[in-house]
């Protein structure tokens, strides 16, 4: 009895799986024979694990809008006249611009998926960032302190939305591929780059007067 | 005893200079203010006009995210509406970096922008996208009109701001419009009797 429920079970799981094969053609079938189409659409491109997936993208997606606009904040603070360090100017302006060619890049990669944007909902995953902002009014050293966990934030999300498309029941090689090709190698060297920034200064700015050498940090920053 | 206290304290005074507290924020030195000369209405203006920027932004990137569907599939217009965010953001950040060139946002940073959200992530048809457009656009052209007023305004005139506002803004905003408004009739007659057909002719050719 057992055994026949199971076999029952699998047999229906297939005919679901094959249900999702043949959406488009069953849904073209029935608009033709029935001879009224009235839905928005009659097909679509999902396939594989885009429905474990999907979820996580948006949030990456509002996750890189957001760190965004806190980096053209970040250069915006040292492009004042008190501040006035163009390096560091540069490198968040950088960071700015890319993380919003990113979302682009994303909403790109998700519609073409099938899937689709949520700007107004944040769900709440490891691929989400707070909303919070912190305080931008930071000196450099703790500047690139808070730029280096941002960019570590942005890496665990990248390497979430990879963890989900390998390890959820449907699989979904082609976002995981995505993911390594566009993000994850970025990320890593961003990472790596903030990280020897922010030892380099430390270790300059350990003198009794660290102005000259933020100055000569700056300056070297500038022509990255 | 008294000069070994004597030179442990020299000592001390010593390591303290060789290896002083880990100093991170340098002060700000003195300089003369009078050069800052934004007032606070045309300040406070700057930075609403700042966001309305940034909030259009995010509504085309959400029009340029509806059309890029699967389901919708006009990658003509999506294209169109990536772009148009990314110009608003442009405008945004040229606003912004104004404000620093006049002496300002030297505090009060964190705030300027809060990261919006959207009035509508759906349209009925290309047509409907477009309207909404346009409305956008002539409600940002009217708070650039209201801004300018303001830092016009008696008793202090902000020419050079009110001459960039006018030069370069309403300039733009003024092209844009008459761009959209050409684009809307074109799609709009090759819709009434063709519909969906004018619709997809419309949007390769954009």
């Amino acid at each position: 009895m057992k055994l026949l429920v199971a076999f029952a079970l699998i047999a229906s799981l297939g005919a679901l799986a094959q249900a999702e094969e043949e959406y488009c053609h069953n849904s073209v079938v029935t608009a033709c024979s029935s001879s009224t189409f009235s839905g928005n659409s009659i097909c679509n491109a999902r396939f594989a694990g885009i429905e474990h997936v999907e979820p996580e993208v948006q949030a990456y997606i509002n996750s890189q809008l957001t760190k965004s606009y806190e980096y053209l904040l970040l250069a915006t603070h040292f492009n004042s006249y008190q501040k006035n360090r163009p390096g560091f100017q540069k490198l968040y302006q950088g960071l700015s611009d890319r993380s919003f060619d990113d979302s682009i890049a994303l909403i790109k990669q998700i519609t073409k998926r099938g899937g689709i944007v949520d700007f107004n909902t944040r769900h709440e995953s490891a691929a989400s960032v707070s909303t919070q902002r912190p305080t931008l009014e930071v000196d450099e050293l703790h500047s690139l302190a808070l730029a280096l966990d941002n960019e570590k934030q942005l890496a665990t999300g990248a390497t979430h939305i990879h963890t989900r498309a390998i390890h959820a029941t449907e699989r979904d090689p082609e976002m995981a591929h995505y993911m390594e090709e566009e993000y994850l190698g970025k990320q890593a060297d961003s990472v790596r780059k903030l990280s020897g920034y922010a030892n380099d200064l430390a270790k300059l700015m350990k003198v009794p007067d660290p102005s000259l050498s933020i100055y000569l940090f700056d300056e070297y920053l500038q022509k990255q | 005893m008294v000069k070994l206290i004597a030179s442990l304290l020299v000592l001390a005074v010593v390591a303290q200079q060789a290896y002083g507290d880990f100093k991170c924020s340098l002060e700000v030195p003195e300089i003369p203010k009078g050069w800052m000369d934004l007032k606070d209405g045309c300040l406070n203006g700057m930075r609403h006009q700042i966001q309305e920027e940034i909030n259009a932004s995010y509504q085309y990137l959400a029009m340029a995210a509806y059309f890029a569907r699967d389901t919708v599939n006009r990658q003509g217009f999506a294209e169109n509406f990536f772009k148009a965010a990314k110009e608003e953001r442009e405008h945004g950040s040229k606003l912004v970096e104004y404000l620093s060139m006049r002496g300002q946002l030297t505090d009060s940073v964190s705030n300027l922008i809060t990261v919006p959200t959207v009035a509508k992530q759906e349209w009925k048809d290309g047509a409907a996208a477009l309207e909404d457009a346009l409305e956008l656009e002539t409600k940002v052209t009217r708070s650039i009109r209201k801004l300018i007023q303001t830092c016009e305004g008696k008793p202090y005139n902000h020419y050079h701001l009110v001459d960039y506002l006018t030069g370069v803004y309403l300039e733009e905003q003024l092209h844009g419009q008459r761009e959209l408004a050409g684009k809307l009739v074109t799609l709009k007659k090759m819709m009434s009797t063709h519909g969906e057909l004018g619709e997809f002719l419309f949007d390769k050719s954009l």
